[in-house]
């Protein structure tokens, strides 16, 4: 390895050789302990460091943001009972009320909307023997 | 919790810029975790990446709804959160140029710079975030970083890298 692509492979991965493909990384040590090797990485080194900074969250600031997620969470919860508890009344009262009075209005509806014929003469006649002959049932007519 | 929550909100604050939006993105993403759980499969990754990858969908989404340039001013003061020993080492005006650059690049450049080098992420494991195969983060982290090295060289000539 060269120093120039030293240069060329700690500028794609950084200073750690560690970092680098396996098969560059023996060669990469062997030159490091050179000074122009040395140079190379740490030069590259000092930009890794400001790469790697990271940006400053307080536990505190974690915490409320946890705690957001957890409001968030119970609130779900408690929206999801409440459609749940909704769901019951509807199932334990609701629902049979509803099938109960769904079922008198149509009766009702029937017997309203239902046309009313009245029978022919010769039904009546028919009906009137029949009944008196029902009411004559225990007398003997000589 | 707090841990991942804390790194959930520094990858989407590095992507999307502004402190709220990162909370928000974070507090979905968690919410997502928690509604979606059935859906994690052990043996295809690690919870993590999956978490990750869920940041990253939500905070790419908000960067694209917002339709407009990370403010600079906004990347420009990014306190760190490494060991106290790199303030000392490093000189602000660096950070500044460095945050600076971030700002200009693409909001999946800026992503897989910080998978890779805020979270110590390896290429495989960031690309699975990502929703990329090893060699195409690969290719996506070098683009990204010669962007930034090219933006730093811009703006700020002080700050001395390899040429890649």
């Amino acid at each position: 390895m060269t120093v120039d692509e030293l240069r060329t492979a700690a500028s794609r991965w950084g200073a750690d050789v560690d970092r680098w493909p396996p098969q560059l990384q023996a060669a990469a040590r062997a030159l490091a302990l050179t000074p122009q090797g040395q140079q190379v990485l740490e030069q590259e080194r000092r930009l890794d460091a400001l790469l790697a900074r990271r940006p400053v969250v307080s536990g505190a600031r974690a915490q409320r943001a946890t705690l957001g997620v957890l409001n968030r969470l119970a609130e779900a919860e408690a929206r999801s009972t409440r459609r749940f508890a909704l769901a019951d009344l509807l199932r334990d009262w609701l629902v049979p009320t509803a099938s109960l009075a769904g079922s008198a209005a149509i009766g009702i509806s029937l017997a309203l909307g239902l046309p009313q014929h009245a029978p022919a003469p010769e039904v009546t006649a028919f009906h009137l023997i029949l009944d008196s002959t029902s009411m004559l049932g225990g007398i003997e007519i000589r | 919790m707090d841990r991942h929550m804390q790194r959930a909100i520094a990858l989407a604050e590095r992507i999307v810029g502004g402190n709220s939006d990162a909370d928000d993105i974070a507090q979905e993403a968690f919410l997502r975790v928690w509604s979606k759980a059935e859906q994690f499969d052990p043996s295809a990754g690690r919870f993590t990446s999956w978490m990750y990858r869920i940041v990253f969908n939500l905070a790419l989404d908000r960067r694209r709804a917002m339709r407009s340039p990370l403010p600079i001013e906004d990347a420009e003061h990014v306190p760190t959160g490494g060991p106290g020993q790199l303030d000392i080492l490093l000189a602000d005006e660096d950070g500044r140029a460095v945050d600076r650059a971030l700002a200009r690049l693409s909001a999946r450049q800026r992503a897989a710079i910080a998978l890779f080098h805020m979270d110590g992420m390896s290429c495989r494991e960031a690309g699975e975030v990502m929703g990329l195969s090893e060699s195409a983060f690969d290719s996506l982290l070098n683009r990204a970083r010669k962007a930034l090295r090219q933006e730093v060289q811009a703006t700020d000539g002080r700050l001395q890298t390899n040429d890649g």
